[in-house]
């Protein structure tokens, strides 16, 4: 009896785990939300060694780190180019993703049990490979083409054995990260490769010299000025600072931005009229006390540390409760297109900050221009993500310009270490000096902090974004707290 | 006078937004209720199911553009029957007599199981920042202010009808139909039942498809209140909603209706006036902090410990189920000694043999997956301890593993303590934590204890966390939780190979310590309460001190098995090793295999940190066919069929309590013995 009661359950077993398995080995032709993403050999065109390719037309710029393609046989003014070695070609033995015609990386990023539901490994790798696109169709370097040699998705917790798979196979130079949980980063900074990651773990980072963000994480604990400056350009006097009671890192920044706005109190007229770091995370019951208790307080401005979920229902309550028109929000996680055309006039006034220059503002430089030009065209959206890779992928291949055509991994680490003590990628982020900014920022210290304190944001307007300031970004000097107003800012000019 | 009216209408006003959360919260009580009373099955894959329905909803309104109502009937009236009917068909129709907790382990399986297969099968992903349709047009745009004071949505306002309406319609089903009398005939004796004439397959097959009806409805409704459609966030909501089941002690239908409001109201009236008094009164403000967050659980503890009526009546049980077999004796007590010898001696070369290739011959990735390995197996060996001897559920491991773990971090990092030592104090905490949990609930058993573990689960993972002195405060912001490896005299544990080494001598350790445990007086008290407390209590064991000692043994275990994990990683990395849902998933895994035995626990730390690499990326066919180049064009099949084959591994656990592993070792002993007697002439 028992043995026929098996049967059905056999049967169903087998025939799914066989469906499950064929569905993995599809041809990549399914919807949207398809999640699958086998480990991939990306057979970029290739790139040959000949005149044809006429690798002495392009050229980097090492304080923009930007690479630049003219039609020129030659550079117009050798000195200028920092590198002008970069078409050397050096045979090298030994070093780990390198052949004669390749430099092959690896990516390791999440995909499938992504909770957030937000495109992060897909988009990610597009912004690498337009990257590689653009440079390998400028001839490469040191006369070698960039290969993306896997792609892997870590199922959410499976990024450490993904980098230690990378570390065992020893197949790729170095390694590009997109994570939502970067258990990996230690092992791959201890193996000495060069990682470039997407930077959300900002702990898992600091004081791992190998490790790259495509920004560093600041002072968490310090206020800032950004804020207050963003309270005074929407008119608001009375603040609200929103914060998850479950997470440390929440509240903690709900109560920088609260500190931020009492300490600049006086000189702006603003105060902090609601604080609340103990929301249950998600806002499973909803925000309605809450919110009743800001309107009794007359907030007129709420600034989160909440994802864009929790913004979503706090916006619809504000609306419930009739005084959505009557406050302005600040986003932290909402730099989404999609997100905010779906919620129509919702968000209309509300501002969103970025920690690269936002696409609202013209930034006049190549690296820009051929983002614009290449990403699309390699099917990715202009969006957060995908820049985030291009970023990683300009870091790398300055480190391979620094490290010289005789290059290995320890030589690009030391290569941006090193020399690349204002990279700001042509001024899409504000400039990191790697020589310093690896160590963890501590209140007070600013040793290890960014030079200066540079926020680009943006407004949401009829759905969309609009940009509001004059340059890219607006900057107050590190080191000060006394209130001064922003100096407009162009890290391209 | 003023003041009274002003408190007065705050908290009318709060009560009034509660009520949605509320609804939200009856809404899957009288899920859970309605599961219950028809089926015997405490449902915790109620969320899984809603999910479903959610997620196909969401699917056909946006990416298919289909209107509400076929959305509706599809999602709802179609695939959440089907659902119940194929679940019912294919596995709870062969449990109706299986205990209420192998029930509850199956559910837990198939709560982590259901949603990633129908993410695959759907080609499914979480969907974050988008308003979720309702079953109503423009449900989330139109308001209506019945009282002048708060304003509810469409959607909002069809929730609430439903619940009232489903809470009628399902009490007469109950009271006043033949079939509501013939589907709690049905759960108290499918076999009594069918003596009187009821088609029990039939009827527990309506009642699967009818419940599973309902579960799909509620997750249409439900979908709304959030901007996210992903299947943890169900889970949460139907934990939560536990407390309102509970109040209405699973079986009352009008008590669950007010449970589920009650607990909405009481969580909105609480965040309307606590703020306030702590502004006041600043010795609430530590209150406020830490309640406010994990005020859902608290109320789910604090029922289940505090209502004596909960876990004070029997479980319900087949009156006929005294005529099945009790369970048998292990496989290795009952064959020939030699056969034993031979096979353990099997084991041990086995085990070196791979040990010493591991050792000398592998990578770091495959050092560190055994590694892994054998680490999770000590972990598993706790729940060996507390479910495989002592007979009880308890889903809060991974919160004693994140005690250990912890510890290490913060005697390591604070007090730049010898990282073993660290870990031994771990342990002692963990154990600690363990025992003093025990005592509340002691008079628990069966599917109240579960639960009551799973709330300080959460309760942990809320609360205790943020502590700085638990998880690491301004220290973590900074640097993480960074663990170092340990150090013994001249011994550095610093590379791959050492630690490995290290992880089997805890392992062989803690494996012989439970086997002492199991085989001493302790084990023998505890194996025999398992098999009837009654029996036991009448010849004067006490329940009580072997109880405490099993949760404190186990905690310990689960503590210094974290810590070890912890070292072993470098880092606590709380959320994915140690997280409330982790411990349901180790469970099912441990379960699966066979919670009674220390070759379980092995095998099922193998499982966990070795099925994926070799069997799912196709690392052992590689093996075989000698190169990842002559690999099938399936490989490596997704991760996540991980979780699904092990979830539903678990459905081996109610027909075979024993575990997969324990009953081929019964079978081949049987089969052995048969040949032993055929071959000396005796009849089989």
């Amino acid at each position: 009896m028992s043995r026929r009661r098996y049967t059905p359950l056999a049967i169903c077993a087998c025939l799914v785990l066989l469906a499950g398995a064929c569905g993995n080995s599809g041809d990549g032709e399914g919807e949207a939300g398809e999640t699958t993403v086998p480990p991939t050999t990306i057979e970029d065109t290739p790139v040959e060694k000949t005149e044809t390719n006429t690798p002495s037309t392009t050229r980097a710029d090492t304080s923009t780190g930007t690479v630049t393609t003219t039609t020129e046989t030659a550079p117009d003014n050798p000195e200028i180019d920092p590198y002008p070695h970069r078409d050397d070609f050096v045979a090298l033995e030994d070093v780990p993703g390198v052949s004669d015609d390749e430099i092959a990386v690896a990516v390791i990023g999440t995909q499938q049990g992504n909770p957030l539901g937000t495109c992060i490994l897909d988009c990610y790798v597009t912004g690498i490979r337009a990257y590689f696109d653009y440079v390998n169709d400028a001839g490469g370097i040191y006369g070698r083409r960039l290969v993306i040699e896997e792609v892997l998705d870590d199922n959410l917790f499976g990024n450490k054995d993904h980098a230690l798979k990378v570390i065992a196979d020893g197949n790729s130079l170095a390694v590009f990260q997109a994570t939502l949980v970067a258990s990996g980063w230690g092992d791959l900074d201890d193996a000495d490769i060069p990682t470039f990651v997407w930077n959300i773990h900002g702990t898992e980072a600091v004081n791992r010299d190998a490790i790259f963000g495509n920004f560093v994480v600041g002072c968490t604990t310090c206020t800032n000025r950004w804020l207050p400056w963003l309270v005074s350009q929407a008119d608001a006097g009375r603040v609200a600072a929103l914060g998850y009671g479950i997470s440390e890192n929440s509240k903690v920044c709900s109560r920088s931005l609260a500190d931020s706005i009492d300490l600049y109190s006086a000189e702006l007229g603003i105060e902090v009229a609601y604080f609340n770091d103990n929301l249950a995370y998600g806002l499973p019951n909803g925000i309605g006390p809450e919110v009743t208790q800001m309107i009794e307080a007359d907030v007129d401005f709420i600034a989160s540390c909440m994802d864009l979920n929790a913004m979503l229902t706090l916006a619809q309550e504000l609306q419930r409760q009739g005084v959505r028109d009557q406050v302005t929000m600040y986003h932290p996680n909402s730099y989404d297109t999609g997100f905010v055309e779906s919620a129509g006039d919702l968000f209309d006034g509300d501002y969103v900050s970025l920690l690269f220059a936002a696409f609202e503002y013209e930034v006049d430089t190549p690296l820009r221009h051929a983002y614009n030009q290449w990403v699309p065209a390699d099917g990715g959206p202009v969006a957060e993500q995908t820049i985030a890779g291009w970023i990683n992928a300009d870091l790398f291949v300055t480190g391979l310009l620094e490290a010289g055509p005789a290059f290995d991994r320890q030589s690009v680490i030391d290569g941006i270490n090193t020399n690349q003590t204002s990279y700001s990628a042509a001024g899409l982020i504000t400039p990191i000096d790697w020589s310093r900014q690896h160590t963890a920022v501590v209140e007070g210290v600013a040793d290890h902090d960014y030079e200066l304190e540079c926020v680009s944001a943006v407004r949401i307007q009829d759905g969309g974004f609009v940009g509001f300031q004059p340059e890219p970004w607006m900057c107050w000097p590190s080191g000060t707290q006394g209130w001064s107003e922003p100096v407009p800012t162009d890290f391209a000019g | 006078m003023i003041l009274a009216a002003g408190f007065i209408e705050d908290l009318f006003r709060g009560i009034l937004q509660g009520t949605p959360s509320g609804a939200v919260y009856a809404l899957i009580a009288l899920g859970f209720v309605l599961t219950y009373k028809t089926s015997g099955v405490f449902n915790l894959a109620f969320g899984a199911q809603a999910y479903i329905s959610a997620a196909l909803y969401f699917k056909a309104r946006t990416s298919w553009g289909w209107p509400i109502a076929p959305a509706l009937i599809l999602s709802v009236f179609v695939l959440a029957p089907l659902v119940g009917l194929i679940l019912e068909r294919l596995i709870f129709r062969h449990l109706r007599t299986s205990s209420a907790v192998s029930k509850l382990v199956v559910t837990i399986g198939l709560s982590v199981a259901l949603p990633e297969l129908f993410n695959w099968a759907a080609r499914f992903t979480a969907v974050a920042g988008r308003q979720i349709t309702g079953i109503v047009p423009d449900g989330a745009g139109v308001f209506y202010d019945p009282f002048g004071l708060y304003r509810y949505n469409r959607d909002e306002l069809a929730m609430m009808a439903v619940v009232l309406v489903g809470t009628v319609l399902l009490g007469v089903l109950f009271r006043f139909t033949m079939l509501g009398l013939a589907m709690r005939a049905v759960v108290e004796s499918p076999r009594m039942s069918e003596l009187s004439g009821i088609a029990s397959d039939r009827v527990s097959a309506f009642a699967w498809a009818l419940s599973s009806t309902f579960a799909g409805m509620a997750g249409v409704l439900i979908a709304p209140r959030f901007n996210s459609l992903s299947s943890p966030d169900f889970f949460t909501l139907v934990v939560i909603a536990v407390a309102a089941a509970a109040i209405g002690r699973l079986v009352s239908l009008p008590r669950a209706l007010l449970g589920g409001l009650g607990l909405g109201w009481f969580i909105a009236v609480f965040n309307t006036f606590l703020p306030r008094m702590a502004d006041d009164y600043s010795w609430l403000r530590p209150f406020q902090e830490n309640l406010t967050p994990s005020l859902p659980f608290i109320v789910l503890f604090a029922i289940l410990v505090l209502w004596r009526a909960i876990g004070s009546e029997r479980e319900t049980a087949d009156p006929l189920s005294g005529v099945d077999p009790p369970p048998p004796a292990l496989a290795a007590s009952e064959r020939h000694y030699k056969l034993t010898l031979f096979t353990r001696g099997l084991g041990v070369m086995f085990f070196t043999t791979v040990g010493l290739v591991v050792y000398l011959q592998a990578d770091v990735l495959w050092i560190s997956l055994v590694t892994k390995a054998a680490i999770m197996a000590t972990i598993y060996l706790s729940i060996t301890v507390i479910t495989g001897t002592a007979g009880q559920i308890s889903l809060c491991q991974g919160s004693f593993g994140a005690i250990g773990a912890f510890a290490v971090f913060q005697l390591a990092d604070r007090y730049d303590m010898s990282v073993l030592t660290a870990m031994v104090i771990g342990a002692a905490i963990a154990a600690v934590a363990g025992a003093v949990l025990s005592l509340p609930v002691l008079r628990l058993g069966g599917v109240w204890l579960a639960i009551a573990t799973l709330a300080f689960a959460f309760f942990f993972d809320a609360v205790m966390v943020k502590f700085s002195w638990v998880g690491g405060g301004d220290t973590a912001l900074l640097t993480g939780t960074r663990v170092p490896r340990p150090m013994l005299g001249s011994i550095d544990f610093a590379s791959d190979k050492s630690f490995l080494a290290l992880a089997v001598i805890v392992l062989v350790t803690v494996s012989v310590v439970v086997i002492q445990l199991r085989e001493g007086t302790i084990g023998r008290t505890l194996v025999a309460l398992r098999g009837s407390e009654v029996a036991a209590s009448s010849i004067g064991i006490s329940p009580v001190k072997a109880r405490i000692v099993a949760f404190t043994v186990s905690a310990a275990i689960a503590g210094l098995g974290g810590a070890m994990l912890a070292m072993h990683q470098q880092n606590v990395n709380y959320i994915i090793n140690f997280g409330p849902v982790s411990s349901l998933f180790w469970l099912v895994v441990v379960v699966s295999l066979s919670a009674r035995t220390v070759e379980g626990a092995v095998m099922a730390g193998s499982a966990f940190a070795l099925f994926e690499p070799l069997l799912l990326r196709g690392e052992l066919f590689a093996w075989i066919l000698r190169g990842e180049d002559h690999l099938p064009g399936l490989f490596p099949i997704a991760g996540n069929w991980r979780i699904i084959l092990f979830g539903f591994m678990a459905i081996q656990f109610a027909r075979h309590p024993e575990g997969m592993v324990e009953h081929s070792k019964r079978r081949s002993a049987v089969r052995i013995n048969r040949r032993l007697a055929a071959r000396n002439g005796a009849r089989p």
